[in-house]
C-alpha cells in the first residue's frame, strides 16, 4: 500500500516540479517562434531524462550510493573534477535563474522590481530548506506545483488541431531560421536533462529508503512521472504557439511569455502565469540548493541527509547555504534571467557527455547493482546518448552564437 | 585486492556505519628486501588536494591550520583497522574519535549543537611527516614507467596487494592502458590495449621522476 501512496505521490511530485524557469524560456520561445514543430524535442528530452531518471534511482536503490558517490569511486578524484566543477557552476547559474525566475513572477504580482525580491527569495529557500525535512520539500513543492497545469488548460481551452499536434512530434526541418531551430531544440534538451535532477533524485531514493523491492516504484515514477511532466512543458509549447506566433511576438523576457494566457484566462491570466513560474522557479531553486550540499557531501565523503536536524550534517548543511548565497550573488549581479537561463541551459549540454559516460560503466558494474545490471536496450541507449551528446556539446556554442 | 580500484576514494565508515570520510590517499612502507607494506588510508582535505595539485594543497593545509582545526591534519587511518572491504570501508574505531570529524564539530557547535565528548582526537590517527621509507600509493597512480633503455611500458594503473601474516603487502603492479581498462571494468571494441603486471621485485617505487622496472621487459608477465 505504501508503495503505491510512493508512486502517486511520485509521480504527481514529477509532475509539478517539470517545470521551471529553463523548460518555461524554451518551450515558449520554441511555440512562438516555430508552433508546434519542436514538440518532438521536449518528448525526446522527456524520454532521456525518464530513463536517465530511472537509472540513477536503480543505483541508489540497490547499491545505496548516489551518482555523485559512485563517479567519485569508481573513477577517482581527476575524472571528477571536471564534471563536478562544472555541475557546481552550472548549479549556481541555474539557481541564480531560478531566484531570478522567482523574482520576476513576484514583480508581475506586486511592480516591485526584480532585484528587490532577491534577497527575500533567497532567505524562503533558506528557511525552506532548514525546516523541512525531504518528504515536506518533494511532495510539498511538488502539489504546489500543480499549478503548473495551467499550461494545459490552457492549450486544451485553445483547441489546437490535432493533425498539427501529431505533426510537431515528427522531426523536420523549418522553413526559416534553422539555427536559430537548431538552437532552440538543443535547448530544450538541455533545460530538460539537467545533471541536478539526476543526483537529487537518487539522493531522494536513499533519503526515502527505497529498497529493491521498490525497483518498480522507481521504473513507474521516471517513466509516467517525467512522461506526464513533460505534458506541462509541451503545454507551454502550444499555448505560446496558438497566442503568440500568430500575434508574431518573440519571447525575449519573461513579462512577454506572460501574455500567452490572457485569450484563456483573461484578466487572471497575468497572475496565473506568475503563480505558476514562481511555484515551479521556487521548487526548482530548493531542489538546486539541496543539491549543491548533496553533491559536495557525497564526494567528499561528509554525513548528508535532509532527514537529519542540520546540526547533525552540518558540513552538508554549510554547504547548502553556500549554495544559496552563491546563487543569491550571481542574482544580484543584473544579469537578464532568461539570458542566465539559456547560457546555463547551453552549460549543461557541454557538461552531458561526461554526466552520461559514466553511466555507461556504473549501470553495468554487478558490485554496485548484483543483479539490477543494465540489459541490452538500456546499453544501446547510454551508448547513443553518449555519442549524440558529444555531438551536441560540440554544437551547442556555434548554435548558441548564431542561433541564440 | 586492487588498492585503486578497491580502497582508494572509497568511503570510510565506522562500525555504526557513520561516516568518516574518503579514503583520500594511501601510506605503504617500503621494506629492504621485502614487498611494500600497506601502511594506512589518508583521510582530509590536504590529502585530496595534493592529489590534484601540491600548491593547492599547501594552500588548503595553510587554510586549515588558519581556522585551527587541530595540528594531527590529515587524518590517517591504520590499514590494520578496516575490518571490512566492500562498497564502502567500514573501520573499528569510533568516527568521532578519529578527528577526521574537526569540522563538522565545529559547526555542529555554530549551528546549535553541543560539541561531542570524544572530539579530542586520539594520537594513533594522527598523520606525521611521511619518513624516507614510505611512499604515497596516490602519487604512483598514472606515472609513466619505462624499462632501462626507456622504453616506456605505459602509466602505472594498479597496485595488487594480499594479506600475509596479519599485515596487506603490495603483490604486484599494472601497467599500460590495458590496466585503466580492467581498472574501469569496461570492454572495447577492436584493437586492445596493452597491459603489464610487474612483480613488486621488478619495480623500484622510490623513484621521484620515472618509476623504470629493473628487469628485461619480456619478463614482466602479458595483463
Amino acid at each position: 500500500m505504501s508503495s503505491i501512496v510512493n508512486l502517486l505521490l511520485g509521480i504527481v511530485t514529477s509532475i509539478g516540479g517539470f517545470v521551471e524557469v529553463g523548460s518555461v524560456s524554451t518551450a515558449a520561445q520554441a511555440g512562438a517562434e516555430f508552433r508546434f514543430s519542436l514538440l518532438w524535442a521536449i518528448a525526446i528530452a522527456a524520454f532521456m531524462i525518464a530513463m536517465l531518471t530511472e537509472m540513477s534511482g536503480r543505483l541508489a536503490i540497490v547499491s545505496r550510493h548516489t551518482l555523485a558517490a559512485s563517479i567519485r569511486e569508481r573513477f577517482g578524484i581527476h575524472f571528477q573534477l571536471v564534471p563536478l566543477c562544472a555541475e557546481l557552476i552550472v548549479d549556481a547559474l541555474l539557481l541564480a535563474a531560478e531566484l531570478g525566475g522567482v523574482a520576476i513572477a513576484l514583480k508581475l504580482m506586486t511592480g516591485i522590481g526584480v532585484i528587490w525580491w532577491i534577497l527575500p527569495v533567497g532567505a524562503l529557500v533558506f528557511t525552506i530548506l532548514w525546516a523541512s525535512n525531504f518528504a515536506a520539500i518533494e511532495n510539498g513543492l511538488g502539489l504546489l506545483g500543480l499549478v503548473t497545469l495551467v499550461f494545459v488548460l490552457a492549450a486544451w481551452q485553445l483547441r489546437p488541431s490535432g493533425t498539427e499536434l501529431a505533426a510537431g512530434f515528427v522531426p523536420s526541418l523549418p522553413g526559416h531560421h534553422l539555427l536559430r531551430y537548431g538552437f532552440l531544440a538543443v535547448s530544450i534538451l538541455g533545460a530538460t536533462v539537467s545533471p541536478y535532477l539526476l543526483n537529487f533524485y537518487a539522493s531522494g531514493a536513499v533519503e526515502e529508503e527505497m529498497a529493491e523491492k521498490d525497483l518498480w516504484v522507481n521504473r513507474s515514477t521516471a517513466f509516467v512521472g517525467m512522461g506526464f511532466g513533460s505534458v506541462v512543458s509541451m503545454g507551454v509549447l502550444v499555448t505560446a504557439a496558438l497566442v503568440l506566433a500568430p500575434r508574431h511576438i518573440l519571447v525575449d523576457s519573461y513579462e512577454q511569455a506572460a501574455l500567452m494566457l490572457v485569450p484563456v484566462f483573461g484578466r487572471w491570466a497575468i497572475g496565473l502565469f506568475a503563480l505558476a513560474l514562481a511555484v515551479g522557479c521556487l521548487g526548482a531553486a530548493v531542489e538546486i540548493a539541496l543539491n549543491g550540499g548533496y553533491l559536495l557531501a557525497q564526494v567528499f565523503g561528509w554525513n548528508w541527509g535532509a532527514n537529519k536536524a542540520r546540526k547533525d550534517a552540518a558540513r552538508f548543511s554549510a554547504a547548502i547555504v553556500l549554495a544559496i548565497v552563491v546563487g543569491m550573488i550571481v542574482a544580484l549581479l543584473r544579469i537578464d534571467p532568461l539570458q542566465l537561463t539559456m547560457v546555463s541551459v547551453a552549460l549543461t549540454v557541454i557538461l552531458m557527455p561526461v554526466v552520461v559516460l559514466p553511466f555507461l560503466v556504473l549501470m553495468n558494474d554487478p558490485k554496485y547493482l548484483k543483479q539490477h545490471t543494465n540489459g541490452t536496450i538500456g546499453n544501446v541507449f547510454l551508448a547513443v546518448l553518449t555519442v549524440l551528446a558529444a555531438l551536441l556539446a560540440v554544437l551547442v556554442v556555434p548554435l548558441e552564437i548564431l542561433g541564440g | 585486492m586492487n588498492l585503486v580500484s578497491d580502497v582508494l576514494d572509497k568511503l570510510l565508515v565506522d562500525r555504526r556505519g557513520y561516516e568518516i570520510g574518503r579514503a583520500d590517499g594511501i601510506v605503504l612502507d617500503l621494506r629492504p628486501g621485502a614487498a611494500p607494506r600497506v601502511s594506512a588510508v589518508e583521510i582530509g582535505p590536504i590529502t585530496l588536494a595534493r592529489r590534484i595539485h601540491g600548491l593547492l594543497g599547501r594552500i588548503v593545509e595553510g587554510l586549515e591550520h588558519a581556522a585551527g582545526l587541530g595540528s594531527n591534519r590529515p587524518v590517517r587511518i591504520p590499514f590494520s583497522a578496516i575490518v571490512d572491504f566492500e562498497i564502502e570501508l567500514v573501520v573499528e574505531a569510533d568516527a568521532k574519535g578519529t578527528g577526521a570529524l574537526a569540522l563538522e564539530h565545529r559547526l555542529h557547535a555554530l549551528f546549535g549543537g553541543r560539541a561531542p565528548k570524544t572530539e579530542k582526537q586520539s594520537t594513533r590517527y594522527a598523520a606525521t611527516p611521511l619518513e624516507a621509507g614510505q611512499r604515497r600509493l596516490e602519487s604512483l597512480v598514472g606515472q609513466p614507467v619505462v624499462t632501462g633503455n626507456r622504453r616506456r611500458l605505459g602509466r602505472l594503473e594498479e597496485v595488487r596487494a594480499e594479506r600475509v601474516r596479519g599485515s596487506w603487502v603490495v603483490t604486484a603492479y599494472v601497467l599500460g592502458s590495458a590496466g585503466l581498462v580492467q581498472r574501469l571494468g569496461i570492454g572495447l571494441i577492436g584493437a586492445q590495449p596493452r597491459g603489464y603486471v610487474a612483480d613488486w621485485r621488478q619495480l623500484d617505487i622510490m623513484a621521484r621522476s620515472h618509476l623504470v622496472i629493473n628487469c628485461p621487459a619480456n619478463e614482466l608477465a602479458e595483463l
